[in-house]
Formats: structure tokens, sequence, C-alpha cells
């Protein structure tokens, strides 16, 4: 994020911790994209997702005082993610199951919604499309989250190994060898599943 | 790259190549190396399809419904700034004024207790022998070495009756305060007495490794009899700073910067003609029997002696050439890495790569890392490895020892050359050697 829209991110901070609820509001409508977006494909589940947004959200308003403007808001926000979905594996652990999600399979395991697939494709095609998204994200999904975490910022969001490395706070050789691992891995998975993909 | 690269290597290779993090000559060298092999083209072919694949998915824009439900459950929840984090004075606000009174008068009194403790150990610095070692002390100890409060590291206490015994660097005095023989309430204290515009301060790391890093020190300290002169930099060993770690990642045209400053701070040294090597340390006239200064001037010599006499015997370098004081090629860097007992195997087959890889010594840490921000795998033990890493830069070091197996690197302690403002232990005045602490956990 340049260095404008940071600065403007931290008037409405301020405003917001003035209690102006609409400068909250814009901020939540400039990083709900891409704080959902990360979310959603750490717990493969829409609901879930949609929830841990606004708990994010929920507990950035909460604390927005202490949010001084030494990193960029959308890391601030992007650590609360992370405590947040760290929090709720957690109490999902620790509770047994007592209703299954609609979206889930039988076992249990939550199961990707269907994806768009592209226009003009045949239906045959559509069919293959939709599984092998399904594979992948199910894969992802079955990773260890600090694999995860790398490999949805990097391949799916498109963040630089830069950013990456500033919002898990680790060195950018981390980043690459955590990866380099996790595109290994994933690898393995899905050829285990599908055979190779190429 | 090798010709013939190791399926590991070409991995590595394809997560560089598929990012585009290769250098133009590096991607020749690449597509070399497909050109070779129609395995690895499939292979490369494979890895970038999967690649797309997870582009083509991307993520999603977040529902039209979320902005309206987060609005919602924030005018619900109350004002902004609800749980803020408590600040240190927010509790002397519950307090109320009478007991915040009281707090700071009791804060103010300690601070001038300590005040004065600490000048009335200056003064008694001031009328000992101002030792160069007792420059390098931490500022703040916190638990002591285990090593350290053994008998054999004491020796440096046993100065002459009727007078302070001798200061020793400061992680061995922090363990000593622990042992048998506990020296002054200012030894005890872990505080050095000011030495007016050399005294380094240490700095805590940020992640809470100085603990480990201390001890690792005493470690070193303890082993000091196998280390090369030209590597044990009294002062510079516990110089661990935390900007240290920031120096680090440097380029390696910055490094050479950083080399030139330090020439150039020895040379004024040099020109405003300090004695302060551990040599004149130990020959001061107050300097006891078995002290430090001695103990390392003795080991020193006779490391030197038997290096010139090597040097002699294979006809190298003439033995007394160093003794003149010519300045020689930069010393080799020894390394020390503070791995986390669950790392240990995994490091020890990088590090075999190096020169001299050893065990030198075990250390532990004394409190849980959760608190200290990190995680708590290591179950507290630390195994310290020595080795040299030869020429490599600080930089690609760090980055050899991190590879691929997710060991995380905290530079948690370094001396940069820039920052090695200590002498190497022989007389002779050379270029300073730096000495790196790593600490590694899985």
């Amino acid at each position: 994020m340049g260095h404008e829209a940071r600065q403007d991110d931290l008037t409405l901070v301020r405003l917001a911790a003035d209690g102006r609820q609409e400068a909250f509001d814009t901020l939540v409508r400039r990083h709900q994209d891409r704080v959902y977006g990360t979310i959603h494909r750490m717990v493969n589940d829409r609901e879930k997702a949609m929830d841990l947004t606004q708990e994010t959200f929920l507990r950035a308003w909460k604390g927005i005082g202490a949010f001084h403007g030494d990193s960029s808001f959308f890391t601030w926000l992007y650590r609360i993610a992370r405590n947040v979905i760290i929090s709720r594996s957690r109490y999902d652990a620790a509770r047994p199951k007592l209703n299954v999600s609609l979206d889930s399979h039988e076992d249990g395991e939550p199961r990707a919604a269907p994806e768009p697939v592209e226009a003009g494709s045949s239906p045959e095609d559509s069919i293959v499309q939709a599984e092998q998204r399904r594979l992948v994200l199910e894969a992802i999904a079955a990773m260890p989250p600090d694999f995860k975490e790398v490999l949805v910022l990097r391949d799916m969001q498109d963040e630089s190994y830069e950013t990456i490395a500033d919002l898990l706070d680790i060195p950018v050789g981390t980043v690459r060898s955590r990866l380099h691992r996790a595109r290994l891995e994933l690898k393995q998975v899905l050829r285990s599943r599908v055979g190779p993909t190429d | 790259m090798a010709s013939s690269p190791t399926p590991r290597d070409f991995n590595e290779w394809m997560t560089d190549a598929v990012d585009d993090r290769l250098s133009p000559s590096e991607r020749l060298e690449f597509e070399a190396l497909l050109a070779e092999s129609d395995e690895r083209r499939a292979e490369w072919d494979g890895f970038r399809a999967m690649r797309e694949d997870l582009r083509s998915i991307g993520t999603e824009a977040a529902p039209a419904e979320l902005t309206e439900r987060v609005a919602v459950a924030i005018r619900q929840s109350g004002d902004a700034g609800a749980e803020p984090p408590p600040s240190s004075w927010s509790h002397l606000r519950q307090l109320g004024w009478v007991r915040a009174a009281a707090v700071i008068a009791v804060f103010l009194g300690v601070a001038f207790m300590l005040n004065e403790e600490r000048h009335r150990v200056r003064d008694q610095g001031q009328q000992g022998e101002p030792s160069e070692v007792a420059e390098v002390l931490p500022r703040r100890v916190s638990a002591p070495a285990p090593e350290m409060s053994q008998p054999e590291a004491a020796p440096a206490q046993d100065g002459p009756a009727g007078r302070p015994a001798r200061r020793t660097p400061g992680v061995l005095r922090s363990g000593q305060s622990a042992g048998p023989g506990a020296p002054s309430g200012e030894a005890a204290s872990g505080r050095a007495p000011a030495a007016p515009g050399r005294a380094p301060s240490i700095q805590a790391d940020s992640r809470g490794n100085d603990e480990l890093l201390r001890q690792a020190v005493a470690v070193v300290y303890r082993n000091r009899t196998e280390l090369d002169p030209d590597t044990w930099a009294s002062r510079g060993m516990v110089a661990l700073l935390r900007d240290g770690a920031q120096r680090n990642h440097l380029s390696p045209e910055q490094a050479q910067e950083m080399d030139v400053g330090a020439k150039k701070a020895l040379q004024k040294r040099k020109r405003e003609g300090r004695a302060d090597t551990v040599d004149d340390a130990a020959a001061a006239p107050k300097s006891g029997r078995g002290s430090v200064g001695a103990e390392l001037k003795e080991s020193a010599r006779a490391t030197r002696g038997g290096r010139e006499e090597e040097s002699a015997q294979s006809g190298v370098a003439k033995p007394g050439q160093r003794a003149r004081g010519r300045p020689a090629s930069a010393p080799p860097v020894v390394c020390y890495v503070v791995v986390g007992q669950d790392a240990s195997r995994k490091i020890q087959r990088r590090l075999d790569r190096w020169k001299d890889v050893r065990s030198v010594g075990e250390v532990s840490r004394q409190q849980d890392r959760q608190g200290a921000g990190g995680r708590s795998s290591d179950g507290g033990a630390y195994r310290v490895f020595r080795f040299v890493p030869g020429s490599s830069p600080v930089t690609e070091l760090i980055a050899a020892l991190r590879g691929a197996d997710e060991l995380s690197v905290r530079v948690a302690g370094a001396m940069p050359r820039s920052r090695a403002q200590s002498r190497p232990l022989d007389a002779d005045k050379r270029a300073p050697a730096p000495v790196i602490f790593l600490v590694l956990e899985r």
C-alpha cells in the first residue's frame, strides 16, 4: 500500500478512534476484500470466513486506540485476523462437533463451495475444472497453517515476498523457504490424489 | 548452479523461477538445465501448471452483506477503543492518587538507592585498575549461566587478599554471582562500572534471546583456550547489539564499507595511542595472579606461539612478523549458533559444509518463550555449535542455515565489523575479528 493510502488510513483510524463509526466503515470497505479473501482461503468455508472477518473487524474497532501507525493498517488488521483464526481453530478443536455445516461432507470436513468456472467452457470441462478447484482448495485447507498462509498470500492473493514478510513478521528468506516447502507439499498431495497435474 | 543439481536444488530453483526471482544469468542456466532433461522439463511444466491453477482460483471478494454485518456488530458492541491494551499508567489511575503517590515515592527511593550504589561502584572501580575486560560487562544480566557457576569459571575472583578481585567479562561474572565464591554486590548485581566514552551498551534482544546468548557467550568463554586469538575479541564478544542483526542483512558491498569503517576506527585508536589491549590490561600494575587478563594473555601467547611455530615449519610466514604490529588480512569469522534441541539434527547437517564444526556446550532457556513472543518448540534446551564459515558473507551464511527446512534463524546477537571496537587477544593491533551469534529454532 502506498504512502498516501497509508496516510489516509491513519486519518480514518484517528477519526474512528474518536468514535466516528463512518470512518471505520470506510476502512472496512477498503480492506474487507483482502481480509475476507485470505481468511476464506485459509478456512475454506464461506460462512466461517464471514464470521471470522466480522470478528476481525470487531476486534479492530475495539482495539483501534492501540494502533499507532507503526505498521500499515492492513498489516495490523491481518495480524488480528491471524489471531482470530487461531482462536477459532483452538475453540473448534476443543469442542466436539454438535452439528454439521451444510457446507460439509459426511465426514465433517469442510467442503469448498462451487466455484465459478470459465464462461464458454463445455459442461464436461466445467465439471473437471470445478472438481480440480475443489481438490486444490481441500489440499490447501489440510496443510499446516504456516504453509497455507504463505501459499494463499503469495499464489492466490499475489502478495510480494516483502509484503508477506511484513505481514507475518518473518524474514524474506523464511518466506521463500516456507513457500518452497508449501508448494512441494501441495504438489505431492495433489499428485497422490489426482495424479500428476501436468 | 551445479551442472547436475540434486532434486532438492532443482525444486528450489523452480520456486525461484516461478516467482521470477532468478537473475538473467541464473535464468539461462535454468533453461539449459531444462533443455538437458525431459524429466526436468515435465517437472517444471507441472510445477508451473499448479501455480497457474492456484492463481486462477485466486481469492473471492467479500460478500456484499459483510459490510452491513460488520456495521451492525460494531453498533451493538459499543464505542471504539472499548478494549484498549492497558497502559502502564492506567494501573496508577485505578489505584487512585494516594496510592499512585506512594508508588512513585517508592520508585524514586529505589532509583536513588541504585544511583548511589552505582556511584559507589564507579568510585571503587576508579580506585582499582581500569580493567579492560570490565568494560564489556552487560548492563543487564538475566539468569546466570549454569556453566559459569562451576568452580572452573571462577579463577578471576582469586585476586590478592584485601583488594577487589579483578573483574572478568560480564558473562563470566554473571555466572559467578551465583557461584560459590560470590563476589561483591556490584558483581552480583551484574552492573558494569561506567567507563566514560568506551563502555558498550548491551541491549536486550527483542526476541527474548539475550538470556540464551549470554549463556552462549559464557560457554564460549569457558572454551577460550581452544579459540584462535584472532577470534577472541574480548570486548566485542559480548557486544550483542540488537542493531547488529539488522546490519547483517547487508549486501557484500555494504559489508565492505563497514570493514573500511572498522579499519578507520582502528587507525584512529592507534593514533590516539590508547593502550587498551588485553596485554596492556594484564600488565597493569594492579593485575593479580590468576586474573582473566593474564589468562587471556597466556592463552593468546600459547596459541600465537603455536601458530608461529607452525608457520615457521611450513615456511609460510616468518615468526614474529605479526608481533611487529603489521595489520594482517581479515581474520576468520567464527560463528556460534545456538540451536534448539529439536532443530539440532537438521541444522547439524547443514553446518557440516563449514569447517571445524563442533558442539561446545549446552544452554537452556529459563523462561517459556511464549512470553517473549516466540514459540516454545524446543523445550528450553539449546546446543551451542561453533564453526568457521569461511569466506561466506554473513547474509549467505544466514540464508544457507535457513535453507528449506523451516528453521527460523533469529539473528539475535551479532557483532558486525563496524562494531568490533575490540582488539584481538594478541598484542599486535590487527583488524578486529567478528564473532557472530545466531539463535536457531524450528
